[in-house]
């Protein structure tokens, strides 16, 4: 094929073919927490410390280990901003899921967004409100 | 029709104590690797694992634990059959678990894993560090030699290891003794090769080095 682009003489190719492969470093995951029963009180230390023992059920030590931050997490309604390296969203996010219970009390994780730039999380065009 | 396919992990369980030999058991391997994967990769990476871990195990063979009375016969002919095969030199494990094959003299393991989760297994054994059999505990670890497609390939790669092996051991006998026994196992082997080359095609090129 470059032989014959060669031979074709000096009229170098109209156009030009670019690929954008989405290899974005980080994940922010926008979850909720929600219990079964209300009145829990659960502070930013505990929420982590929650999602890292839900991550090393699932998956040890190794997702023990991943890279996971709170970037923002509100008290009153349990909702969080997550970063995670992108090769470990789908471990976090299946752990997440399968989280069922903390000290004792039935709960569960919804993942309301999830995009590789934090600013899309800043609308949520479910939530959208059209006059 | 496709098959499943499987890796191979070969692997040689290194301790100081001489003493870890006689705890190197198939149940003891394989329940010393199943810790170390449920440990570093959490439920999900033992249940991957465990697709070939248990395997055909349930249908044909029971374990041997639910029926332990039931099956003494059957395990007391096992035993027989096993140490004719340690006077060959070779320990053969007949399960369809993680442990294909075992040979307790050696301290080589052959584990077998699917092919798609094989990562998973390999990256958990060096965190064994330990075999635990009759409430005793031997410090060990496991370093893996080879990784195969199949158990000839595996197979292969043993007979050429120990060959070497045997070099090494020829290089630093101390007693007259130990040095011609070594030479006489370097010689058997070799001249099995010999005969096994003259009876395929009569290609003689490996064995003219070592003799």
């Amino acid at each position: 094929m470059a032989q014959l682009g060669g031979g074709r003489g000096a009229t170098p190719a109209a156009f030009e073919r670019i690929v954008f492969k989405n290899a974005s470093e980080h994940h922010y995951v926008k979850v909720c927490l929600e219990f079964q029963e209300g009145g829990v009180r659960l502070n930013a230390a505990h929420f982590k410390q929650l999602i890292l023992s839900a991550l090393k059920e699932l998956h040890g030590e190794v997702g023990a280990a991943l890279p996971v931050d709170v970037l923002t997490y509100e008290e009153k309604t349990l909702s969080a901003i997550l970063r995670v390296s992108s090769s470990g969203l789908v471990k976090l996010w299946s752990a997440l899921t399968l989280l069922g219970s903390y000290q004792n009390r039935k709960c569960a994780f919804r993942v309301i967004q999830t995009s590789p730039f934090l600013l899309a999380l800043s609308g949520n065009s479910r939530e959208l409100i059209l006059d | 029709m496709v098959r499943f396919k499987h890796r191979y992990l070969l692997c040689e369980i290194v301790s100081e104590d001489p003493r870890c030999r006689q705890c190197i058991d198939e149940r003891a391997v394989s329940a010393a690797a199943k810790d170390a994967v449920a440990r570093t990769h959490g439920d999900y990476g033992l249940a991957c694992c465990s697709i070939s871990f248990t395997g055909l195990r349930l249908p044909l063979l029971p374990d041997p634990l639910s029926r332990g009375t039931a099956r003494t016969p059957e395990t007391g002919s096992g035993v027989a059959h096993r140490s004719l095969d340690v006077e060959r030199g070779v320990f053969v494990s007949v399960s369809q678990g993680v442990v294909k094959y075992l040979n307790a003299y050696t301290g080589i393991v052959l584990l077998r894993c699917r092919k798609d989760f094989y990562r998973l297994l390999w990256s958990a054994l060096p965190f064994v560090t330990y075999l635990e059999n009759r409430n005793q505990r031997y410090s060990c670890f496991f370093n893996t030699l080879h990784v195969g497609g199949t158990i000839r390939t595996c197979q292969k790669f043993l007979i050429q290891y120990n060959r070497k092996q045997l070099l090494l051991l020829l290089h630093n006998c101390t007693s007259e003794e130990e040095r011609q026994s070594i030479q006489k196992s370097v010689l058997s082997c070799c001249l099995k090769e010999v005969e096994e080359e003259q009876s395929q095609s009569g290609d003689e090129d490996d064995c003219a080095e070592t003799d």
